[in-house]
């Protein structure tokens, strides 16, 4: 009797540890962001663009890739850049690419663009709850690019 | 007489628990092998097509499924020419998967521009059940004294 007992609270341990561990794993509320207004950043690279979404890791870290797929539009003639905050560290510019676009300024037309930047453990990524922002900048304070309506999605696993 | 008799029980817990964790981690993990992440620059001389040494690999499982490889990358381009973009699939020739291209934006030509390419390949295009390789490959489709400057870069594999 005392064994079955042993039994039923091992049976019971691995159920909770696996519910922990799949619940972990289950895709977040934010895991994919769409911004739907237009908004307009001013100035140097690089700061906050507003938006963010998360991804959670398990004890055992994995990749993450972070797609942004947007609607801009440079209203001056500057190379603006762009990359991603990894839990509110620094703009990261080296994660892939970070060119925004060398296109027509005529300050009404929005161009489309998509950018996939892979994150790594060593990036910064930790058990549970990761947050990542769309960053960017111009050159000097008055380089001006609008974002328009844009989407953003991470993903841990295959 | 009970195995279990003999082996401590606790033990034999600790054991079960483990492997649960074990299996529920490596279930969603990604290999590092899918994703490939560059930050040099490299300039690609010459006419399509030779390999760009960029290579991920995916496992096809018994039933072979298409796989979705994304490049992402950021390019300069010196003049108004074009460059194809395939992949190299398991070692052989150079295939382009919906014919991408890069050409030379309209204006503003002395920065760097940046696309995603997505490329789908399906079970008949060179796949087989267990490990694959998809090596970037291209070059111009205009002049064999073109050039290409790749700078930081994504490349990327899953299964569809």
């Amino acid at each position: 009797m005392i064994a079955i007992k042993r039994h039923a609270m091992c049976l019971a341990m691995a159920g909770v540890v696996f519910g922990a561990a799949t619940n972990a794993h289950a895709v977040p509320q934010k895991q994919v962001v769409a911004v739907t207004i237009n908004q307009i950043f001013t100035g140097v690279c690089c700061f906050s663009w507003n938006t963010t979404a998360f991804a959670n890791e398990g004890t055992k870290l994995t990749p993450v890739t972070v797609r942004w797929s947007a609607d801009f539009l440079q209203n001056t003639l500057n190379n603006f850049n762009v990359g991603i905050m990894i839990n509110g560290g620094p703009c990261r510019l080296d994660l892939g690419p970070n060119a925004l676009g060398s296109f027509a300024v005529d300050g009404r037309s929005f161009i489309v663009g998509t950018w996939e930047w892979i994150v790594l453990p060593t990036d910064g990524l930790a058990p549970g709850l990761n947050s990542f922002t769309i960053c960017g900048g111009g050159p000097n304070d008055a380089a001006k690019v609008t974002i328009g309506t844009n989407t953003l999605a991470v993903r841990t696993s295959k | 007489m009970n195995i279990l008799s003999i082996i401590n029980p606790r033990a034999t817990c600790l054991a079960i628990v483990c492997l649960v964790v074990g299996m529920v981690s490596s279930a969603h993990a990604v290999p590092a092998n899918q994703v490939l992440r560059r930050v040099d620059r490299q300039q690609i001389f010459g006419s399509c097509c030779v390999s760009w040494g960029e290579t991920v690999s995916v496992v096809e499982p018994k039933a072979v499924v298409p796989v979705v490889v994304t490049w992402s990358t950021d390019f300069h381009l010196e003049s108004q020419i074009i460059i194809g973009v395939g992949l190299i699939v398991n070692g052989g020739p150079c295939q382009f998967f919906g014919a991408p291209h890069l050409e030379e934006p309209l204006t503003f030509a002395s920065q760097d521009d940046s696309r995603t390419l997505e490329f789908v390949v399906e079970p008949a295009q060179g796949l087989q059940v267990g490990n694959n390789t998809f090596t970037l490959c291209g070059g111009s489709l205009t002049s064999s004294s073109d050039s290409i400057v790749i700078g930081f870069n994504t490349l990327e594999v899953r299964l569809k």
